[in-house]
């Protein structure tokens, strides 16, 4: 209670510091005042009454403080002493000061942008209530994990009423055509059983959820949309409920336009991001031989574990359509474990430890500089002690100190990760951005995360202030000289160990950095086989309310483009490069001999003559495809002709693949062989080479609406986008160039590359200035016995050289230990890299020759200053 | 507080008592403890000023008393401490604890 009254009364205390002094000073007035006029009235002369008066009441301002202590005053008095000297301490650090804070700033923000980015994408894979509870139950095949099940098996799962609360079907819809400010585009759909919402645990922010009577034949459509088509399309969630969505799927008879009943919150995603446009599914209307995937929530108390277990016992109950029953039995997995993002999830265990690594880097480095300014600092704290000031009040100081360089790091932290995490967003793949689980944002976890780093920061860099302080004795620091105490045995050593480890872990940044900018270098400089520059890819899609007009709209768009100004040449083609489908798969029988060994994947594209001019391929052999070529003519792939021609014989030949038509042909001509195109893919999954073949397109069909267009110049782009939406009404357009599309193949290893190299390239800049300081304070602290060495005939030659070599050795220790480090850590993503090996010597080579050569650039200045040392003047000062 | 430590530790506890004793039927400001004290001692126990204030700042950090400004009977505004639930126990500890105390040392002192 006491302690609680004394805390309330120092509150008090704080806020009115100058009321409880006025109010003493009042309280004694009075006293003082009465007593006086008690004097006066017992006879005595206004002078001597007050005179007794004081001798009486004692020296006021004892009291005054004795009381200000009780009242709260006191400790504050004491705080903002504390905090004016730790203010002090903070400003005589000087640029080291600014630099703490900016390094802090910098790694702790890098830190806060990786973990927001890794918290969306793998931490919280499923954003929905009870996470835990919720799973899947999916067969696998030897195609890869497949979760379609049978209708009939979720309606029976649905009565194991022992295990699971509630089972509840999703599957994909036909997406919706919408027009948004202008610009029309597909929503994704997906149909849900109306329990879904209520089984994930998350209700719309804005209407209601699906009721049963919504699935119901010959219900009024409803649909539940996203947040953000909510935005787009009526500008406000709350305006868009009971809006009709006014989509292009519907001709026009009949079918009546859905109404919005509900708008979700922002973060909810079912099943991924890209979905904005949620129906009501009817398990009775579902076909049994379409799929349909489950959700299924855990009964109270049952664990997954558990649950995968029954799930196999029971599931020879469980009925299925006899084509089903021969795939694979089915499983039960949860729902976090099944939509893991494990490609992604390596790449974010790369950036968390890289932006760690930096964090600890920095923290050696600030520890290191605090060191050395404890270390400059004893005589003041003994003084400081000498003139009273108590050990715990030097500790408070000193974790006040720490506690303001932190608190502006932290504000610069935070405006960084702002701007940081915008701009990650904005450099996001698409198939990362439908893998986020989450908004990428900065919510209460991120914030949390970043204060317990700053914290741990916090108390990081002010042990050795407070080591300092609790060994220093007040006599010693008086006695000593601050020059040899500075360069004390124990300091030195401590810093130099704090170094070895901020040169390993740059080694191991550097490394992982290189490694990631050489993969990327690689992949984006596979020989592509073709002129990829100034090369526009359009891509039409025509949404069902111009279904009848889709062969006129085309070839006036066509017509339009060859007539355009800028445009080179255009050609219509079934697949824009590059493609990343799969192609057909098979022995191939040449000239009616044996089925060969091998099974190549081939990609057919179906072309028009003019794809090869727009594209600049040319022929090595043979000749490409012209408005003559017959359609069976195939022009085909420079690699696979050396492969299954070793001859050169490929022009003329024929050849077949056993049981694969191609747009109806069965019978192959080879009529000419391209230059060596780079697959699509650096490899199929199961790793085969994907070669590509072009055929023409048949004239029989169905209408093609893509094209390729060579431009005079890139920035006709923009024009050619206007162009194409006016000429195409109520389309889903997509303009984009080849050489672009090629780049978003390796989006994620230049968003790896690009960040770990921004990482190293910080590492390497803070270890510099580390080893910068370090040498420097070295030399200082060894002036004396570098003076007594030079004057025992030691030259600068000498002097320089004992600096760098010491600057060397633990330069050379830390790059050992780092590149050790980086041989062992590569392994880990040794799948993620491409045309460089995870110990490759050139990258381990480089990292070490920047890293000593940055080393010994650091370490000059301080080894020029050592051989500037004057020995005369140097002992003279002792 | 440096006065306040010279007085003896038992006269330190009796004022603190004789406080607490005086302030126990209504609230009074420091100058009236103080007047009351001379008188209801006769003047033997005449108080120092000095340690009287640090003594009310005390117990009111303690929670013995509780202060607040009110008018005196001079129409002037004056701090009155008022006795708490916590002093009123702690002055029958100290009156307790005084009295067997005092009854000690006079047995000690009659033999």
């Amino acid at each position: 209670m006491s302690a609680l009254r004394t805390v309330l009364a120092r509150l008090r205390g704080m806020v009115h510091r100058n009321i409880v002094a006025d109010e003493i000073r009042e309280e004694l007035a009075l006293h003082l005042e009465s007593r006086v006029q008690q004097y006066e009235r017992e006879g005595l002369s206004r002078d001597e009454a007050e005179q007794r008066a004081r001798q009486r009441v004692g020296n006021l301002a004892v009291h005054h403080d004795s009381g200000y202590d009780v009242r709260g005053g006191g400790v504050l008095d004491a705080t903002a002493r504390d905090l004016r000297w730790a203010w002090r301490g903070v400003r005589g650090r000087g640029w080291r000061a600014a630099f703490i804070v900016f390094l802090l700033g910098v790694t702790i923000a890098a830190n806060a942008v990786v973990f927001a980015a890794a918290d969306a994408f793998v931490f919280r894979t499923v954003p929905y209530a009870d996470p835990n509870a919720l799973v899947v139950i999916q067969r696998n095949s030897s195609l890869g994990a497949n979760d379609y099940m049978s209708k009939t098996a979720l309606v029976a799962w649905r009565t194991h009423r022992d295990l699971f609360a509630g089972v509840e079907g999703h599957e994909r819809g036909t997406p919706a055509y919408l027009t948004a400010a202008g610009v029309t585009e597909a929503a994704y759909v997906q149909l849900l059983t109306p329990g879904m919402f209520s089984l994930l645990g998350v209700m719309p922010r804005f209407g209601r959820p699906f009721t049963e009577a919504d699935a119901e034949r010959g219900a009024a459509p409803v649909v539940i949309i996203s947040d953000g088509l909510a935005r787009r399309l009526f500008g406000s969630a709350a305006a868009a409920i009971g809006q009709l969505l006014s989509t292009g799927n519907y001709t026009g008879t009949g079918e009546l336009k859905p109404a919005v009943v509900g708008v979700m919150p922002t973060s909810f995603r079912f099943p991924t991001a890209a979905e904005e446009i949620w129906q009501p599914l009817n398990l009775d209307r579902w076909r049994e031989d379409t799929g349909i995937r489950h959700v299924a929530r855990l009964a109270p108390g049952r664990h997954v574990d558990a649950a995968i277990a029954i799930v196999r016992d029971r599931l020879p109950l469980i009925p299925e359509p006899p084509r089903r029953r021969q795939a694979e039995p089915a499983e039960l997995r949860s729902l976090a474990d099944f939509r893991q993002n494990l490609d992604v999830r390596t790449v974010f265990a790369v950036l968390i430890s890289a932006a760690i690594c930096l964090l600890l880097i920095a923290c050696a480095n600030v520890a290191s500089l605090e060191l050395a300014a404890a270390a400059r600092r004893v005589r003041d704290h003994a003084i400081q002690t000498a003139l009273g000031a108590s050990r715990a009040s030097l500790i408070r100081v000193g974790l006040f100190e720490a506690a303001l360089l932190m608190a502006s790091s932290l504000a610069m932290a935070v405006g960084l990760t702002i701007w940081g995490s915008a701009l990650l967003a904005d450099q996001l793949t698409s198939p990362m951005r439908a893998a986020l689980a989450n908004p990428l944002d900065l919510d209460a976890r991120v914030m949390t995360f970043t204060v317990i780093i700053t914290t741990a920061t916090w108390l990081l860099i002010a042990i050795p202030t407070i080591l300092r302080i609790a060994r220093s004795a007040a006599a010693i620091g008086l006695r000593e000289d601050p020059r040899v105490m500075a360069a004390s045995r124990a300091s030195v050593r401590v810093r130099q160990a704090l170094m070895t480890g901020q040169v390993a872990l740059t080694v191991l940044l550097l490394v992982g950095a290189l490694l990631y900018i050489r993969t990327y270098e690689a992949k984006v400089s596979r020989e592509i086989g073709f002129d990829a520059s100034r090369v526009a890819t359009i891509d039409v899609y025509y949404t069902p309310e111009v279904l009848g007009r889709h062969a006129e709209l085309t070839e006036a768009l066509l017509d339009r483009l060859r007539h355009e100004p800028g445009v080179l040449s255009v050609a219509r083609t079934m697949t824009l490069p590059p493609s990343t489908q799969s192609g057909v798969r098979s022995k191939l029988r040449i000239n009616g001999a044996a089925d060969s060994v091998g099974q190549p994947m081939l990609a057919p594209y179906s072309v028009d003559p003019e794809y090869f001019r727009t594209l600049g391929i040319t022929a090595v052999q043979g000749q490409l495809l012209d408005a003559s070529s017959p359609p069976d003519a195939f022009v085909i792939d420079e690699a696979l002709a050396r492969r299954y021609w070793p001859n050169g014989d490929a022009v003329g030949s024929r050849f077949t693949m056993p049981g694969i038509g191609i747009s109806g042909i069965t019978d192959f001509l080879v009529v000419g062989v391209s230059r060596q195109l780079r697959a699509d893919r650096v490899a199929t999954p199961t790793g085969d080479e994907v070669f590509v073949v072009y055929k023409k397109i048949p004239p029989d069909a169905p209408v093609v609406s893509r094209f390729v267009a060579k431009l005079d110049d890139e920035r006709r782009l923009e024009s050619l986008k206007a162009l194409v939406r006016a000429a195409t009404e109520r389309a889903i357009v997509r303009i984009d160039t080849v050489e672009a599309r090629y780049a978003k193949l390796d989006g994620d290893t230049r968003l790896a590359a690009a960040i770990t190299s921004g990482f190293g390239a910080m590492a390497l800049l803070v270890a510099t200035c580390g080893i910068y300081a370090m040498m420097a304070f070295l030399v200082a602290g060894r002036s004396r016995e570098i003076g007594i060495r030079m004057a025992l005939g030691a030259d600068r030659a000498d002097v320089r050289r004992m600096i760098f070599s010491s600057s060397l050795r633990f330069v050379t220790a830390g790059g050992i230990i780092g590149l050790g480090a980086a041989a062992l850590a590569s392994r880990l993503i040794a799948s993620q890299l491409f045309g460089v090996t995870p110990t490759d010597p050139l990258t381990y080579g480089t990292v070490a020759a920047v890293v000593i050569v940055t080393a010994m650039a650091a370490t000059w200045w301080p080894a020029r200053r050592a051989s500037r040392i004057d020995p005369a003047i140097t002992l003279r000062s002792e | 507080m440096a006065q306040a430590r010279t007085n003896s530790d038992q006269l330190h506890g009796a004022l603190d008592m004789l406080v607490l004793k005086i302030v126990e039927d209504s609230p009074l400001h420091g100058y009236a403890i103080a007047l009351r004290l001379e008188r209801l001692s006769n003047d033997i126990l005449a108080v120092e000023e000095g340690s009287l204030y640090p003594a009310l700042y005390r117990m009111e950090a303690r929670g013995w008393l509780k202060s607040e400004w009110a008018v005196t009977e001079t129409g002037r505004r004056a701090r009155f401490y008022r006795l708490t639930r916590t002093g009123r126990a702690q002055l029958a500890a100290e009156t307790e604890s005084w009295r067997r105390l005092s009854s000690g040392v006079a047995l000690v002192l009659r033999a």
